[in-house]
């Protein structure tokens, strides 16, 4: 009924 | 039954294309999905794994063991990145 299976991305770390 | 909170070091900020997970402790973060951001606050407000892959087939009209298989994939790499904790 667009479908973009669910993802998790690691993208980076705070410092 | 078991349900799922979000870890106490971890802040969700929703974005234009989903989400971002902070873990405040560890200084990591992450990006999830629209979909993504469906079917976590789905699993908050304390529905089962099940139960969200069953909301999830019924939005976009998928096959149940395939919304099934994701939200499973999803919620694995959830807890791999200590982003959940089970609260009894």
């Amino acid at each position: 009924v667009s479908y973009e299976p669910p993802a998790l991305v690691g993208v980076g770390e705070f410092s | 039954m078991m349900s799922l909170n979000l870890h106490q070091d971890v802040s969700m900020a929703e974005t234009d294309d989903g989400a971002v997970l902070l873990h405040q402790r560890t200084g990591r973060y992450w990006q999830l999905n629209p979909t993504g951001v469906f079917v976590l606050k789905t699993l908050l407000d304390g529905r089962t794994d099940e139960q969200a892959a069953d909301q999830l087939a019924a939005r976009h009209r998928l096959d149940t063991a395939d919304a099934r298989r994701d939200v499973s994939r999803l919620v694995s790499q959830l807890r791999a990145a200590h982003l959940l904790t089970e609260a009894r």
